[in-house]
């Protein structure tokens, strides 16, 4: 993997956790939710950033939670985890995982302050530079695909086909 | 005119032979207790159901004794003002009123209540209370009038003339800026020949929401713009603004999540 790949995925997994940073905090500020404390904000990232949901589609999803409130007869409030992963079982707001969604790293264009995270300049850069939308790769991926890759090898070899 | 209830509080009078059986027998602490509890009640107007009886009781005769006093003092105004309106008529009227008479008998805090104080008739009661009226020792009522409203000069050229009445009224409305203020007035004045006949009362023309009072205020304005020229001062919606984008775009939790990941692997 180049150098600029890990710098791709670096700034996307950056990128992706600021943008659930600011979804919450923005969470907490209009609904007027308990204030966290920097522990507490640490733990409620890392958990949504568990859920199988790409970085494009969370602001649909903490907005469609809302809806689930009003749907429910509540008053709109502050959304929790638990709240999310309910809709993401019940509920669909039209992705399935990262690669049925168009630039599914990126927040939307609409997202006017998302796009103006630190994570998301320092890629815009790069794209700009680069003339391309380069997507992040998991390492992961490169692995399994090249483990892959031999295996499908030696079966051939073996059946000589 | 209602009394605020610490004013009221400051005039509770206590009997100390009728307090000390009251409190016979408590420790020190306990005593402590009971002292900063009653000085609380008389404070908050005795309107706690849990108030001690007996500072109740001392409460409520001291309030009925100033109201008494304030009926007294209106009654005693009242009489000043019909002698005035008939100044040519001899005045009979005599009294021994230690609150007349004494050159410090205004109410002062809350004092030993040894002597009762004196109750207003306006008959002849030949007793030791007093009479209402002007005591044998006073000036005449108008003397008393003119010395009140005598106007002096004041300013650089001298030309505002205010009462010293109205002089206390504008320290109130400008504090330490009173000075400046008569100042422009004065130098108003001084170069228009007109407003000395124009201006007949300066204290007036002095007031709150006039041109001075305004003229005044913007000067203050002015320093204090000149004094945070070089702070880079912000309108508190700025403030609010940055302090807004600073929250939302703090990336500190995530930065260390990153770190900590980074470490880890």
């Amino acid at each position: 993997m180049n150098q600029a790949q890990c710098k791709i995925n670096t700034l996307a997994r950056a990128l992706r956790l600021q943008v659930i940073n600011y979804l919450v905090k923005e969470d907490i500020f209009k609904y007027r939710g308990e204030n966290l404390n920097d522990d507490d904000m640490a733990m409620t990232v890392q958990l949504i950033d568990r859920l199988p949901c790409c970085t494009r589609k969370l602001p649909e999803l903490f907005r469609d939670a809302h809806r689930m409130h009003c749907e429910k007869g509540m008053m709109p409030h502050s959304v929790t985890v638990g709240d999310l992963e309910w809709c993401m079982e019940f509920r669909s707001i039209g992705y399935k995982c990262e690669q049925n969604v168009k630039y599914s790293w990126l927040p939307a264009p609409e997202e006017t302050m998302l796009r103006r995270l630190p994570a998301f300049i320092q890629l815009d850069k790069i794209y700009r530079s680069t003339k391309k939308a380069i997507p992040p790769m998991a390492s992961k991926h490169d692995v399994v695909s090249e483990a892959n890759a031999i295996i499908n090898e030696l079966a051939i070899s073996l059946t000589g086909n | 005119m209602t009394r605020r209830r610490s004013t009221i509080a400051k005039k509770v009078t206590f009997d100390m032979n009728e307090m000390a059986a009251h409190v016979y027998g408590m420790t020190d602490e306990e005593l402590g207790k009971w002292m900063h509890k009653a000085i609380k009640d008389c404070i908050e107007g005795c309107i706690d159901p849990e108030t001690d009886c007996f500072v109740k009781r001392m409460y409520e005769e001291s309030y009925g004794k100033m109201q008494q006093k304030q009926k007294e003092n209106a009654n005693t105004y009242r009489n000043r003002l019909a002698r005035q309106k008939n100044s040519g008529k001899p005045n009979h009227d005599k009294t021994n009123d230690p609150v007349l008479t004494t050159p410090s008998a205004s109410g002062s805090c809350a004092t030993l209540a040894t002597t009762p104080m004196p109750i207003s008739t306006n008959g002849t009661d030949a007793g030791a209370h007093s009479v209402r009226g002007t005591p044998d020792n006073a000036a005449p009522a108008s003397n008393i009038l003119q010395l009140d409203t005598s106007k002096k000069p004041y300013g650089t050229c001298g030309h505002v003339m205010l009462t010293e009445a109205e002089g206390h009224h504008l320290r109130e409305v400008y504090g330490e800026n009173l000075k400046t203020a008569i100042d422009i007035l004065d130098a108003y004045i001084e170069n228009n020949g007109k407003a000395a006949k124009k201006y007949k009362n300066h204290a007036a023309v002095l007031r709150k929401g006039n041109w001075v009072y305004e003229k005044v205020q913007n000067m203050i304005l002015a320093q204090k713009r000149i004094d945070n020229v070089g702070n880079n001062h912000k309108s508190f919606k700025q403030m609010d603004r940055d302090e807004r984008t600073r929250f939302f775009f703090d990336t500190s939790v995530v930065d260390r999540m990153i770190d900590n990941e980074s470490s880890a692997m």
